[in-house]
């Protein structure tokens, strides 16, 4: 996948004028505007703050926004900003990973069912039914409860749901590009399959993945939380928004800071990654393009 | 078309199958005994035995499995381990409820989506586009946890115009059972009080859920719209001056509701997923809060009853859809 | 076309809605028990939704599993059924003794196996079946036959004798004292025979009590909409009608909307909202009362051992981890220091309980004192806990903390319910979290439940601890009559045990419940955690 990337970016920056039309997108540098600043953040979090993300209090527990605790502090006196900054490494590392993990296993899955076809391609397709059918809650509870409930176990729970979106997604293009001149002619030269699904079918349905990728990570990154609130995340006392937002919200009433800034940032990278993904379809989908 | 609905059918029954064995493993890899979940806070080993036994969970897994088969063959989902009830019943009582509050979300999310989709694609680049794509952005990156409890919080104690939760409030009689569908069921017996007090309770969790779903319907109909639009038959007609509205409502908008069909069928877990949170909520009595209390208490027979039901809905959702793709699209009856 | 696809959509709407009514025309699932006067009762919708001075709304978090007596060991259903079953003896108000109840009067032979009741006449079931001597024979019978937890518990009973219509005789099988207080509990709820009609398929109306109720008790439950509430009306052959004619359990899973339901008024009892809103809560709304008592729940650490890391097998080492917990910043932190550090394994308010047992302090030299002793550095455990208790959490992470003041690093590791229970049993852990209440005021239920040999895993002995003396002297405790000697063995084995320290005794946590100002005539009784005596309420 690594040299289909790159490829594509090859292509990019050859045949589209990428940057000149994300620069006339006024949404995109929004949304890309938060996440630089929000990854900015994250990557200075030793320098803007002090305390230890794990570092229990109990005396300053609950302390309101002030100028000492910026977000105030939590049940355990943790500073709540020192949290969400450390946090925002894990809860985007991981929505991002999530998303590329399964777009990578996705395309190759779709793209070898669309070119192979046949009985592969019908026994393929219908396991990702299976996978598409099944509740993807039920999925990633058992997933977490099998596993034991941990980031990780999260992450692949998600990633599984994901991936049949990307093969359908993937053998679509295939079998589009397939019936193309070129495939068709390295067919007759006698190329083995496994070389001509590298080299001509997956550059080919880099782009619409690419969309469907940069769409998908903000929801990746509100699923891990949504599993985190669910207690089903990142373990304690791992910073982690979701599961910061699902203790948090018990004391909403009492302690709005607790659950209110994590949320906030949640909303914001998710933001920041749906009007990304809006951008980068605008640009790069050649149909949408008037 | 009987042809293709053969072949789908057939279908459909192995990939149901696929789901129930998949569940079936998947449950009984979960560590944990549901015997000793139902003993209490203690339990001795004879005592555990003994209800393992009454429960069918000492034999083989695979023997296990088959009964279930056989059961469901029959119609029969076996009997709740949590409420010794048949599950059936349990699903039968939670699933309308689920059903209303997603079936409303979603037309509400297609009332809403559709219109923002139509303007952010005729508007292209405009303030109006900005406008509707940060509005229904917001919605899905908004947690469903959060403006659930910010609308309540709104809603029930600050204006004190919507109830805090719940399908009814405690005085008001249920209408008699047809459907299960409150909204329904009161209509069609005439129960006008019911009526009136179950869409009270619908709005606030028909929101919430809805705004959360809104941006999948509107950038897809944006998308489509603007393929569409692209299109040379468009520009033609346009040449040939068919007025702008006639062409959007009548060429434009039905060729880009075809796409959206798929991705309506294909949120349709999605949306599940977020009716799970806003039931939790706003204490409304669905599916989605019993199979967590089911997967907490690793009530093997419920857990595989909803999968089946979930799944069953899902392949059903995209039957039609591929039917409606069959219908809209003659290119595909080839 | 576009009006094709919507009439195709609604089209399959609603020929999944016919075909869920065909389901369930064929499959009933309403409680078909009768229902007095339903309309009468209905009061005029308002806007406000306040309640009626003879209603009684109790915000609970989340549904029942099954109410059959027979079979529940789950306090949260405990609550529904207990006022809709009498029981031979009965705790009365505050108090944790047996009171007389069903049976007027009792006696019991001098070698402890012969318990004869007389029952006092004029007890009726909801359906006007009089309560007799049968019914309690048939009651106990039908639990050692259904052979569930509550089995468990009955499983010294060797026979049941009908005398009269009006005196039953118990035999047991040995000597065991804390019978009778063992009668007084939800599962020594007398079911009417008349539930033989109900059964299915042999299940001896498991079934049919699993969401219906046939006691003599002051209410029955007359309606059950699942997922959203349990509705208590009154038993109309009741001797002494209660002024709360209607008790309304509703689901309310979510503590914000609970809160504010409580603060609207729309509720009068709200169980879920979490111990750190209940001070603000107080302090902030009108017309809520926060009620505190001193309970017998009590929260510790179960400490492996025998299975676990070979360090806590060193009874030094787990006196170290006793000594390094600040119990007093403990119980702020995760109770607001509404509870109090244990003495023992006995709680406070329970006979047998010793004031003057040694109770470990916060001491971190003398705690590092005595890992240098046993010779042990750089130990690392895992700390297991689940999510059944919202407070876990904050005293998981509480206890990392003070451990790694003493240089022991604690991993914590937090897994779903079902899955601790299973590792809890198997011993596959280094410390965990627990919580126990008694379900019978008897020492026995702490002192031989945790402490004897035989009972490893989640019988009761989650340290799989073992000391030949403990167990000899509580094993004697259990099958001496007199309570004056039994206190003498309890503490001697108590002693023992806090010494050795197979747990740390943390805290009894106070029973905390925020109710609405009006209401009158609530009583506390730890034995009844969590149940309420909605008769002797009014509003």
């Amino acid at each position: 996948m690594s040299t289909a990337l790159a490829e594509a970016s090859v292509r990019r920056r050859t045949v589209n004028p990428f940057w000149y039309k994300l620069k006339k997108n006024p949404l995109a540098l929004l949304g890309a505007g938060i996440l630089a600043v929000i990854l900015l953040l994250s990557l200075a979090a030793p320098l803007l703050s002090s305390y230890d993300p794990t570092k229990i209090n109990i005396i300053e527990r609950f302390a309101p926004p002030s100028a000492k605790h910026w977000f105030g502090t939590d049940e355990v006196g943790r500073d709540i900003f020192t949290r969400i900054l450390y946090g925002a490494r894990l809860s985007l590392g991981v929505g991002a990973a999530v998303v590329l993990t399964a777009g990578c296993i996705g395309t190759v899955i779709g793209a070898i069912s669309g070119y192979v076809g046949g009985r592969v391609d019908q026994l393929i397709m219908r396991v990702m039914d299976m996978v598409l059918a099944f509740p993807s809650l039920v999925l990633a509870m058992a997933v977490a409860a099998t596993l034991g409930p941990n980031l990780l176990n999260a992450m692949l729970a998600i990633a599984i749901v994901k991936i049949p979106v990307y093969v359908r997604l993937a053998r679509a293009e295939t079998l589009a590009v397939r019936e193309k001149l070129f495939v068709q002619a390295a067919v007759t030269f006698g190329i083995p399959g496994w070389r001509i699904i590298g080299t001509h079918i997956l550059p080919n349905v880099v782009s619409p993945v690419i969309i469907q990728v940069s769409l998908d990570i903000g929801d990746a990154v509100l699923a891990v939380a949504t599993l985190g609130f669910l207690g089903l995340g990142a373990q304690p006392p791992t910073p982690e928004w979701g599961a910061m937002i699902s203790v948090g919200w018990k004391y909403f009433l009492d302690y709005w800071w607790y659950p209110a800034f994590p949320g906030l940032f949640l909303f914001l990278a998710s933001c920041g990654f749906n009007l990304i993904g809006d951008g980068v379809r605008d640009i790069l989908d050649p149909k949408a393009a008037r | 078309m009987k042809q293709l609905i053969a072949k789908r059918l057939s279908l459909v029954v192995f990939v149901l199958f696929g789901v129930t064995l998949l569940t079936f493993l998947l449950s009984h890899v979960i560590p944990g005994d549901p015997a000793q979940m139902m003993v209490g806070q203690r339990a001795n080993e004879e005592t555990l035995r003994e209800v393992r036994h009454q429960l069918g969970l000492d034999q083989p897994i695979w023997v296990q499995y088959f009964t279930y088969l056989k059961g469901l063959l029959a119609g029969d989902f076996g009997l709740s381990i949590r409420t010794q009830k048949p599950v059936i019943d349990d699903l039968l009582t939670f699933f309308p409820a689920t059903f209303e509050l997603v079936f409303f979300a979603f037309l509400l999310a297609l009332i809403v989506g559709i219109p923002i989709g139509i303007l952010s694609a005729v508007r292209k680049d405009t303030g109006w586009d900005h406008a509707g794509r940060i509005f229904s952005i917001a919605g899905v990156s908004t947690p469903v946890f959060w403006s659930g409890l910010v609308g309540i919080l709104l809603c029930y104690k600050i204006l004190g115009i919507l109830p805090s939760g719940g399908r009814l409030d405690l005085n008001v009689a249920a209408p008699t059972k047809i459907t299960g569908l409150y909204v329904l069921d009161s209509i069609l017996t005439g129960n006008w009080a019911a009526l009136k007090n179950s869409l009270w309770h619908l709005i606030l969790p028909t929101i919430v859920l809805s705004y959360a779903q809104l941006a999948v319907i509107s950038r897809q109909v944006r998308a489509s719209m603007l393929e569409v639009l692209g299109q040379e038959y468009i520009r033609t007609a346009l040449a040939n001056g068919i007025s702008g509205a006639v062409l959007l409502f009548r060429y434009a908008l039905r060729n880009a509701l075809i796409p959206t069909v798929t991705v309506v069928g294909l949120s349709f877990g999605s949306l599940l997923g977020g009716a799970v949170v806003t039931e939790t909520i706003f204490g409304w009595p669905g599916m989605g809060k019993y199979v967590v209390d089911s997967i907490a208490f690793l009530d093997f027979p419920a857990i595989m009853g909803f999968t089946f039901i979930i799944a069953v809905g899902y392949v059903v959702i995209n039957l039609l859809v591929d039917l409606t793709y069959y219908l809209l699209n003659p290119q595909i009856r080839q | 076309m576009k009006r094709k696809w919507l009439s195709l959509a609604l089209g399959a709407i609603l020929s999944m809605s016919v075909s869920l009514a065909a389901c369930s025309n064929s499959a009933p699932t309403q409680a078909p028990q009768a229902e007095p006067a339903k309309p009468a009762e209905q009061p005029a919708p308002s806007a406000a939704q306040k309640t009626g001075s003879d209603t009684l709304v109790v915000a609970i978090t989340s549904d029942q599993g099954t109410l059959d007596p027979a079979v529940t060991m789950d306090n949260s259903a405990w609550k529904i059924t207990y006022p809709t079953y009498e029981r031979l003896v009965e705790y009365d108000g505050a108090s944790t003794e047996a009171k007389p109840g069903l049976a007027r009067e009792w006696s019991v032979s001098p070698d402890g196996l012969q318990w004869t009741f007389q029952l006092e006449e004029g007890h009726t079931f909801a359906d006007g079946t009089p309560v007799t001597a049968e019914a309690v024979k048939f009651t106990f019978d039908r639990i050692l036959k259904i052979k569930k937890g509550p089995s468990e518990v009955y499983s010294v009973i060797k026979e049941v004798k009908v005398e009269s219509p009006t005196k039953v005789t118990f035999v047991l099988t040995n000597n065991f004292p804390p019978f009778l207080s063992t009668l007084a509990a939800n599962y020594g709820g007398i079911v009417n025979p008349k539930v033989k009609e109900k059964e299915q398929n042999g299940d001896l109306g498991q079934g049919f009590l699993a969401g219906n109720t046939m006691g003599s008790g002051p209410y029955q439950l007359s309606e059950y909409k699942k997922g959203e509430y349990f509705k208590l009306t009154v038993n109309p052959h009741y001797k002494k009608q209660p002024a709360i004619k209607t008790v309304y359990f509703k689901i309310t899973p979510d503590p914000t909307a609970q809160r504010l339901q409580l603060e609207q008024g729309e509720v009068d009892i709200a169980e879920g909202i979490p111990v750190e809103q209940l001070k603000s809560l107080k302090d902030s709304a009108q017309g809520i009362e926060l009620i505190q008592k001193p309970s017998l729940f009590v929260d510790y650490v179960y400490i492996n051992t025998s299975k676990g890391n070979p360090a806590l097998q060193n009874p030094k080492v787990r006196q170290a981890l006793s000594y390094a917990v600040d119990y007093e910043g403990l119980t702020d932190a995760v109770q607001e220091g509404y509870a109090t550090q244990m003495r023992g394994p006995i709680p406070q308010g329970l006979w047998g309980h010793d004031d003057n047992a040694f109770q470990y302090k916060h001491d971190v030299e003398k705690a590092k004192a005595l890992l240098a002793e046993a010779g042990v550095s750089n130990l690392t455990l895992d700390l297991l806990y689940s999510d059944n208790k919202p407070w876990w959490e904050t005293e998981a992470l509480s206890l990392q903390a003070f451990f790694a003041e003493i240089g022991v690093k604690v991993n914590l590791k937090k897994i779903a319910y079902a899955t601790s229970r299973e590792m809890i049993d198997k011993g596959e852990f280094d410390l965990c979290l627990g919580v126990w209440s008694p379900d019978f005021g008897d020492p026995y239920m702490f002192m031989n439940y945790w402490f004897d040999s035989k009972n490893f895993g989640l019988a009761g002995n989650r340290a799989f601890y073992k000391n030949d003396k403990v167990d000899s002297l509580i094993r004697r405790a259990a099958t001496v009559n007199d309570q004056a000697e039994r206190t003498k063995l309890y503490q001697e084995a108590q002693k023992i045990v806090i010494e050795e320290a197979p747990y740390i005794y943390l805290y009894q946590k106070d029973f905390l419940l925020p109710v609405s100002k009006n209401l009158k005539g609530f009583v506390y009784n730890p034995m009844l955690e969590g149940i309420y005596n909605v008769q002797d309420m009014s509003k």
